[in-house]
C-alpha cells in the first residue's frame, strides 16, 4: 500500500511530537524521583546534624554522594550544567563541614543543597511561570 | 582538561552541524533569497539555536536539538497547510502585489507594502528594465522578488515571432564524471555500458577512466572531454 507525501509528513510530525512529549514526560519523572530520594536523604542529614550524630551523618552523606554520582550523568543531559556544578560544590562544602563537625554551618549548607536539588523539577516542568 | 573541553565542543559542533544539514534538507530546496517569510524566520532561528549549544558546553545538547526539531515540524506543518489551503497560504505567505499595472505605478500598493519607489526602480534595473514604460506588469512576489511582464513590443524576440521552426531540444545526460560511469543516468538515457565502451573506442579511448566528463546530448551523441594529467596535478 502506497501512502502519499502528505500522510508521510503528517505521520513524521506526529511521531516526532510524540517522541518529544514522551522524552519530556519521562525525564520530568526521572528528575522528580531522583530529587525526592536525594531530598529525603538530605533531610536525614539535617536531623543527624541537629542531634549531633556525626557518624550517622557521614554515612548518609556517603550514600548521597553515591546516589548523586549515579544520577549526575543523566541529569547533565537534561538540565543546565551550572545547576550540576552548584550541587557538586555544595556537596563538597557539606562534606568538609561535617568532617569538622560544625553544626550551624552544616545545617546551612544542607539547606542550600536541599534547595538546589528540590528546585530542579520545578524549574524544568511545563508551567506558566517557566514558559513566560 | 582543556583539550577535553575542546573535544566536547568539536563533537557537539559535528552533531549540531549534521542535525542542521538534515533539517535544512528536509525543509526543501529553496534558496535563501526565495524563502517565504515564515521560512526565513525559521532559518534565522535555527542558525542561532545551533550556535549557542555549540560554544556553551554548560547547555545540555538536548536544549539545542529539541528546539531545532520543533522548528522543523512547525515548518513542515505550515508548509503542508499552505499547500492544502489557499486561504492558509494567503495568511502565511501573503499574496503577490501588482506594483506596476499596464505601465502605471500602483502607488497605493507601494504604500501598502512599504516599498520605496527607489527600491522598486533598483530591483527593476537589476533585472534589466530601465524604463517603466516598457513594463506591462511588475509583481512583488511573496518571496520579496519582483517579476516583470514586459509590454509585447519590448519582450525579447523568439523563434516563434520570426516564424522559424525549431527541432526538439531535450537535456544532456551526464554519463561519466571524473572517470566514473554514472550507471543510473546511462540507463535513464536508454543506453548500456557496452554501448558506452563502443562509443569510447570509436573516439580512440579504451576505458571510462580516461574520461573527465562525458554526456549524451539530446540527439543521442556522446560528447567527451578526456582527463588532462597536467590539469589534475594542478588541482
Amino acid at each position: 500500500m502506497k501512502y502519499g507525501i502528505t500522510v508521510k509528513t503528517i505521520c513524521s510530525i506526529l511521531i516526532i511530537t510524540l517522541l518529544i512529549v514522551v522524552i519530556s514526560f519521562f525525564s520530568q519523572r526521572k528528575l522528580i524521583r531522583d530529587s525526592t530520594v536525594l531530598g529525603q536523604s538530605i533531610e536525614k542529614i539535617e536531623e543527624s546534624v541537629e542531634s549531633e550524630g556525626w557518624d550517622q551523618a557521614k554515612g548518609i552523606l556517603k550514600q548521597i554522594s553515591d546516589d548523586w554520582m549515579e544520577v549526575k550523568g543523566i541529569w547533565a543531559a537534561l538540565i543546565d550544567h551550572a545547576e550540576i556544578d552548584n550541587i557538586d560544590i555544595t556537596l563538597s562544602r557539606l562534606e568538609a563541614l561535617i568532617m569538622i563537625e560544625d553544626v550551624s554551618a552544616s545545617l546551612s549548607e544542607a539547606a542550600a543543597l536541599r534547595k538546589y536539588v528540590n528546585h530542579i523539577p520545578n524549574k524544568e516542568k511545563l508551567s506558566f511561570e517557566n514558559v513566560f | 582538561m582543556e583539550v577535553l573541553k575542546i573535544l566536547v565542543v568539536f563533537v557537539r559542533t559535528l552533531i549540531l552541524y549534521a542535525l542542521v544539514v538534515i533539517v535544512m534538507r528536509i525543509m526543501g530546496k529553496r534558496q535563501i533569497g526565495q524563502l517565504q517569510p515564515f521560512e526565513l524566520v525559521i532559518a534565522i532561528m535555527i542558525s542561532d539555536l545551533a550556535a549557542v549549544p555549540m560554544q556553551n558546553t554548560g547547555v545540555p545538547l538536548l536544549n539545542g536539538i529539541v528546539p531545532i526539531v520543533t522548528l522543523l515540524i512547525t515548518q513542515l506543518l505550515i508548509s503542508l497547510l499552505s499547500i492544502k489551503s489557499i486561504r492558509a497560504r494567503a495568511i502565511i505567505c501573503g499574496k503577490p502585489t501588482i506594483l506596476i499595472e499596464k505601465g502605471k505605478i500602483n502607488q497605493s500598493a507601494l504604500r501598502k507594502e512599504l516599498y520605496a519607489i527607489n527600491d522598486m526602480l533598483e530591483q527593476l534595473r537589476i533585472i534589466n528594465y530601465q524604463n517603466i514604460a516598457d513594463i506591462e506588469y511588475a509583481i512583488l512576489e511573496t518571496s520579496g522578488e519582483i517579476s516583470v511582464v514586459p509590454k509585447s513590443q519590448k519582450r525579447p524576440l523568439n523563434p516563434e515571432d520570426m516564424g522559424i521552426k525549431t527541432d526538439y531540444e531535450g537535456i544532456s545526460t551526464s554519463v561519466i564524471i571524473d572517470g566514473r560511469v554514472l550507471t543510473g543516468n546511462l540507463e535513464q538515457a536508454g543506453k548500456d555500458r557496452s554501448w558506452l565502451i563502443r562509443e569510447l573506442r570509436k573516439q580512440q579511448y579504451d576505458s571510462p577512466k580516461q574520461i573527465f566528463y562525458a554526456c549524451i546530448d539530446p540527439s543521442g551523441k556522446l560528447i567527451i572531454q578526456p582527463i588532462i594529467k597536467e590539469a589534475r596535478k594542478k588541482i
